[in-house]
């Protein structure tokens, strides 16, 4: 029975990881620009990328991907349910990264720029070769954090439709009665992916600090 | 304006919704947090089985997403023979969650009270649970507070799951007005209006609660 | 013994001199610096020392504006800059910042880069060398500071002196003309920061020109030319070193030389 309900929950592991790993990935960039933006000489920028930030944060993820499901097709903007949940994790995920590089950057000693400013290096050379780098290295540990949180959020996607674990998971249930075995199927495989890219991101910061020899 | 009086029109019927969630996400958390602390006392425990129920507990409570939390006791308490209501059973599958999540926060604001506390208290006669309740549990309460806050707001959220197993919270509610009215993006909006404003005026009030238990810390 | 200029604007300097006029920082009605003069030859070698908080780091920062002064002149290397409260426009940032190298007390080399990588990465980018030619200069100057073996290691391996070493090197690989010290050995063990004293003593007699802030005596006597005491942001007395140290003029420098040398 077991065997059985894991072959055909197991079908939702792919587009699980799917909607993830693209929302991360999207989410990532956006809040690049935002964390930019959000130290913009230009107030009204600085501005909107606050508000657009801390509005974000304080809205449940469903509520999101209904607004972006149900009610864009009002302008004849017809989403697949794939894409509706992928842009409403996106927008969500590129708020919480852009708080994760912000603590990232306050991280960064001050005399690394002072250093990069006193031996002249342009502003575009000092973010991208010095301040980056660093702050990337040091928010990766937050980044899977936000990641594996993420994973769990995407079983969200099930109520709009999109076929990924925890919707084979309802299904099962309602097919064979078996209700508790269906989730506890469900929720072993995301506990074991979630284990996985924890190992994998602790491995990956272990590598990287060991590089540069501070681990 | 044409879109505040739908708005309008529409929060009598959201409202009872909202009562809902509110209630949901409070006793969610009335309950979630003490089994947190609860939790973290037993993962802090010299008893072995104490340890590995509070383990079981927490990495289940935290490693499975709300969603399928909350469906499978929605599924299986029934096999089990237990019939609550939709609602009792959010309660029960938040409360678990909630739990989970404040226990690593309790585990982390209980590390890092000063080892020099637990002695001075001792040595001043405050022995046991006197010495825990009134030395030790406030100033890990004070360093656990921001993620707590953290935590509430989640489980605010949180909440809003709880439409998928028919409970008639403010998710709900907003549904049904959009499948009448087909205004889906507006009602959404306003319900994230709703979401977001509750949310924002409860860690504005945190970061007050924060200034008033810091105070002490302040040099003046 | 002080020097002085008249009213007329100083002429610009011409490559490792170094002239200062009536600097001075305000951080709003906190007066830091004031009226600070200063003027070096090429080649010369002048340590500042006095009290904390006495304004010598600020003073420092302001000659390549890490900070910010809000009076004065200031001409190094053939860059001049009027000051007014603000940054100068980009050109004569750049040229300020290229004539000018610094040497921090914390070393602020850049943790995720090579040795190597921390010493070529200034000249390709800010120079425009090849990897090729900035890879010939950092194996020189590697040589120089006594690390040739260390261009594959990173900074968080090496001891502080050694780091400090690279600082140097990593500063000179951009030609400076002026060389900056903030304190150079105050974040290391007297005995690692003799080495970093050494390599300075060397820059020094190769007719580098040198303006080291320090608590370092010693170096402060014997390497340079002359020593500029400051004391509540401005200077109490500037002259030879020999007879700063032994025969001050100044009250307060009496009392700060007597607290640092008697212990």
């Amino acid at each position: 029975m077991i065997t059985q309900l894991l072959s055909s929950i197991a079908q939702g592991v792919g587009l699980t990881l799917y909607v993830t790993a693209a929302s991360l990935v999207i989410g990532g960039v956006i809040g690049l620009v935002l964390v930019g933006a959000t130290r913009s000489p230009i107030a009204l920028i600085r501005s909107i990328a606050g508000l657009y930030i801390n509005v974000v944060r304080v809205i449940p993820p469903i509520t999101w991907l209904f607004l972006i499901y149900f009610g864009l097709p009002q302008f004849t903007l017809r989403l697949t349910t794939i894409q509706a949940a992928i842009i409403g994790f996106s927008i969500i995920a590129s708020a919480f990264m852009a708080e994760i590089y912000r603590s990232g950057l306050l991280s960064i000693p001050d005399g690394q720029r002072e250093a990069a400013h006193a031996l002249g290096l342009s502003t575009v050379t000092t973010v991208g070769h010095i301040i980056t780098p660093q702050a990337f290295r040091v928010a990766l540990p937050a980044i899977a954090t936000y990641g594996i949180g993420l994973l769990k959020d995407s079983a969200l996607a099930s109520t709009i439709g999109v076929r990924e674990i925890t919707y084979y998971a309802q299904q099962s249930a309602k097919q064979t009665h078996e209700g508790l075995l269906s989730f506890v199927v469900a929720g072993l495989l995301y506990i074991v992916i979630s284990l996985i890219v924890a190992l994998v991101a602790r491995r990956v910061d272990l590598t990287l600090r060991r590089k540069i020899g501070v681990a | 304006m044409d879109l505040l009086t739908q708005w309008l029109g529409w929060l009598p019927n959201l409202a009872p919704g909202l009562g809902v969630s509110l209630q949901l996400t409070g006793l969610s958390l009335l309950f979630g947090f003490p089994l947190g602390l609860l939790f973290a006392v037993m993962a802090a425990s010299k008893v072995a089985l104490l340890r590995w129920i509070s383990f079981l507990f927490v990495e289940i409570g935290r490693g499975l997403p709300a969603l399928v939390l909350l469906y499978l006791l929605y599924f299986s308490l029934p096999d089990a023979g237990i019939t609550l209501t939709s609602l009792t059973t959010a309660i029960i599958a938040l409360t678990w969650n909630t739990g989970a999540y404040a226990s690593e926060y309790f585990r982390a604001g209980l590390a890092a009270v000063p080892l020099g506390q637990k002695e001075a208290a001792l040595t001043s006669g405050l022995r046991g649970w006197a010495g825990f309740r009134l030395i030790i549990l406030p100033q890990a309460l004070r360093i656990s507070t921001p993620p707590l806050a953290g935590l509430a707001v989640l489980v605010f959220q949180g909440s809003a799951l709880a439409f998928v197993i028919a409970v008639p919270e403010l998710m709900s509610k907003a549904f049904e007005i959009g499948s009448i009215t087909f205004e889906y993006l507006s009602v959404y909006v306003l319900t994230a209006v709703v979401y977001g404003s509750i949310t924002l005026v409860f860690l504005a009030l945190v970061r007050v609660l924060e200034w008033r238990l810091g105070r002490h810390l302040q040099r003046n | 013994m002080g020097l002085s200029f008249g009213t007329k604007a100083p002429p610009t300097a011409l490559s490792g001199e170094v002239v200062v006029t009536g600097l001075g920082k305000s951080y709003g009605a906190a007066r830091v610096l004031s009226d600070v003069n200063l003027a070096m030859n090429e080649g010369e070698v002048v340590s500042i020392i006095g009290p904390s908080g006495a304004g010598k780091s600020t003073f420092l920062r302001c000659l390549n504006y890490l900070e910010v002064p809000t009076e004065g002149e200031i001409s190094i290397g053939g860059a001049h800059v009027v000051a007014g409260g603000k940054l100068p426009d980009k050109a004569s940032l750049d040229h300020l910042r290229r004539v000018t190298g610094m040497v921090f007390q914390s070393f602020n080399l850049f943790p995720h880069l090579t040795v190597m990588d921390n010493i070529t990465l200034p000249q390709r980018k800010v120079l425009g060398s090849s990897k090729e030619q900035a890879q010939a200069v950092a194996e020189r100057l590697l040589k120089r500071v006594g690390l040739p073996d260390k261009a594959k290691a990173y900074p968080a391996r090496l001891s502080g002196g050694q780091q400090q070493r690279i600082a140097i090197a990593r500063a000179l690989a951009l030609s400076p003309k002026v060389m900056l010290f903030d304190e150079p050995t105050s974040a290391l063990d007297p005995e690692i920061g003799l080495e970093v004293l050494a390599v300075m003593r060397d820059l020094a007699d190769e007719g580098m020109t040198m303006l080291v802030v320090t608590h370092e005596m010693h170096f402060a006597r014997d390497v340079s030319d002359r020593i500029m005491v400051m004391g509540n942001g401005g200077v109490l007395e500037i002259g030879p070193s020999e007879q700063v140290m032994s025969d001050p003029q100044n009250e307060r420098t009496r009392q700060f030389l007597k607290a640092v040398l008697d212990r």
